[in-house]
């Protein structure tokens, strides 16, 4: 199931992670080369890549993961003029929640972390807010009802 | 004005909730671990002795990083399972000791019997044995009951392994888990061997034979009873680590939760929640149930912060207010605070493994900054498992007081989970524990 699933991705998340496959592929050569040892003590690499030291199994399971999102990933790209007004995937929304003031972007989930402001489009609250306007009141119900009063929509370069 | 629209299950989505429901009804079996005090420990007078969950949130953290040594010759990740599901009997037997059902009630007297390791006849002892077996299988057999007959397998052998010692790892984590209350021991009586100390030496000298446990107790012995200042780094971190067992959460005591939960029990709890739900998932379940154990280690030295940081008064009304809320930032603002704990938790953290072997120092710093980032599928779903996990406990305490603050919490699950099977789970809480 989990293969077919989308996975939307920044310009910069896409750069990361190919950076990372990049970095595995040369590790995985380097294994079958025997190398490992020198590569891995490198001061440069980064620790965490450390558990593939032990399990070759480990680093194939990254790089099949990696490729599957590569084959299913979806750059999120700037809306047109139009739909800019719209909360679609990469706008930055300010809500009012009970008279107080939050600010979100809505990411996918490969790049989401609340604690920083970045809440995936498929957490109730971001699957909520999508498609919505300036104006808008979104209720979450689940098991406490939340209204969400959406404030402002921008779209940033992410 | 638009609302938005929850969608309906599904037929096959229900069968999944049965299956969770039960699930939740196993943990909240499972959760009682960490209140119920060790028999030995209680029987000695030792003041607020460890709990059983908190005993098992060491022994998992101890046999893997002693374990390692001699990777790949033992398993971690089944180390790891047996490690923590070895007491789960417990739910339902109590601490069964060696000593049960042959101790006076005399105080003093019971205390001097408990200074010696037991000795008793063999056909005594086989029948004693015979009769803690039966008993604890048959507690064992009704915990797991609702679970799925796979897991309920897994866990069943896994025990039976660590019983019967039929197991190179079964045998490693029993004698890892009666070192691990040796060490415990000698934290309550220093080094004082005119204590109860020296039955569990004698227990532990009868039964340890693997040769890095051999070496880890020489290490014990030379701190506690030579009082040899050696290198002993790896002996260090888990005493260190000991700490968090008695260390409750500041998101409870915050709260005014009486006798809330500790840092060790709730990990313990969120690699069983990570046992049982990410075999849901197509992840690396020993990389995943590492992180359980080492997300929040970095509080042996770093405050236990929560959101709520710098914005509540001094007003008890205005702070009962603030605490029922989530708290609400702007983005920079959120980015600066989360920078900041993530900086002090870091610095704590590498003080904690310092000592530690290179490997393993970068190992747990990378599982550790892997699930505060949700750098990787696995620190994602480990992150997101361990605020439902709390979300339990949260709710737990709301059905025990209505006056507990709850809203805050379901408003930060509405925006903190978006996995799945971290739903899934969520949604099985609320019927367990209705907020009403």
């Amino acid at each position: 199931m989990e293969e077919k699933k989308k996975f939307y991705l920044t310009k910069g998340g896409l750069e990361n992670i190919k950076s990372e496959y990049k970095v595995l592929k040369n590790l995985r050569l380097a294994k079958t080369k025997g190398e490992a040892p020198k590569i891995l003590e490198s001061e440069n690499l980064n620790p965490e890549y450390l558990s593939f030291q032990e399990d070759l199994s480990l680093l194939e399971t990254r790089i099949v993961e990696i490729e599957n999102i590569f084959k299913n990933a979806e750059l999120i790209r700037s809306p047109s003029k139009k739909m800019s007004k719209v909360i679609n995937l990469g706008a930055t929304v300010i809500i009012d929640v009970g008279g107080n003031k939050d600010e979100f972007t809505i990411i996918g989930t490969l790049e989401a972390n609340p604690s920083l402001g970045r809440i995936s489009n498929e957490s109730p609250v971001g699957k909520a807010l999508l498609g919505h306007e300036v104006g808008d009141e979104v209720a979450v119900s689940s098991p406490i009802k939340t209204i969400y009063k959406i404030k402002k929509i921008r779209y940033k370069h992410l | 004005m638009a609302v938005s629209i929850q969608k309906k299950p599904g037929r096959s989505w229900l069968l999944t909730f049965q299956a969770m429901e039960n699930i939740v009804n196993f943990l909240a079996e499972v959760n009682k671990l960490k209140k119920m005090k060790r028999t030995g420990f209680v029987w000695l007078e030792v003041k607020n002795p460890e709990t059983i969950a908190q005993h098992c949130f060491r022994v998992a953290i101890m046999n893997w990083i002693l374990a390692k040594k001699v990777f790949p010759l033992l398993d971690l990740e089944k180390i790891i399972k047996i490690s923590l599901s070895h007491d789960l009997c417990e739910v339902y037997t109590g601490d069964m000791t060696p000593y049960w059902g042959l101790l006076p009630k005399d105080k003093e007297k019971r205390k001097e019997i408990l200074k010696d390791w037991i000795r008793l006849p063999k056909p005594v002892k086989e029948k004693r044995a015979k009769e803690k077996f039966k008993k604890e299988k048959a507690g064992l057999d009704k915990l797991i009951k609702p679970l799925p007959s796979e897991t309920k397998k897994e866990i069943m052998n896994y025990w039976l392994e660590y019983e019967n010692l039929d197991s190179k790892e079964g045998r490693f984590t029993k004698q890892g888990d009666k070192i691990e209350t040796l060490l415990q021991a000698h934290e309550y009586w220093g080094s004082d061997m005119d204590s109860p100390l020296k039955g569990w030496w004698e227990e532990v000298e009868d039964l340890i034979d693997h040769p890095v446990l051999l070496d880890f107790l020489n290490r014990i012995e030379e701190k506690f009873c030579k009082r040899n200042i050696k290198d002993n780094q790896e002996l260090e971190f888990f005493l260190k680590i000991g700490k968090l067992k008695q260390m409750v959460r500041g998101g409870w005591l915050l709260r005014g939760v009486e006798n809330g939960s500790t840092v060790a029990e709730d990990a313990f709890l969120l690699a069983i929640v990570i046992w049982l739900l990410g075999k849901r998932k197509k992840l690396n379940l020993e990389k995943m149930l590492k992180m359980a154990l080492v997300y929040e280690i970095c509080e042996v030295y770093a405050e236990d912060k929560t959101p709520y940081e710098k914005i509540l008064p001094k007003d008890k009304r205005e702070r009962k207010e603030i605490l029922d809320k989530w708290p609400r930032f702007l983005e920079s603002v959120k980015k600066k605070r989360f920078i900041e704990d993530y900086k002090e938790e870091k610095k704590s953290l590498n003080q904690l493994v310092s000592g530690l072997p290179e490997n393993l120092r970068k190992e747990i710093i990378c599982l550790w900054d892997d699930c505060k980032r949700r750098r990787t599928l696995e620190g994602n779903f480990v992150n997101q498992i361990y605020w439902v996990t709390m979300m339990m406990q949260a709710l737990r305490y709301r059905i025990k007081d209505k006056s507990f603050p709850i809203t805050g919490w379901v408003e930060q699950m509405k925006e903190f989970i978006d996995d799945p099977v971290a739903l899934e789970f969520l949604n099985a809480l609320y019927k367990k524990y209705p907020i009403g």
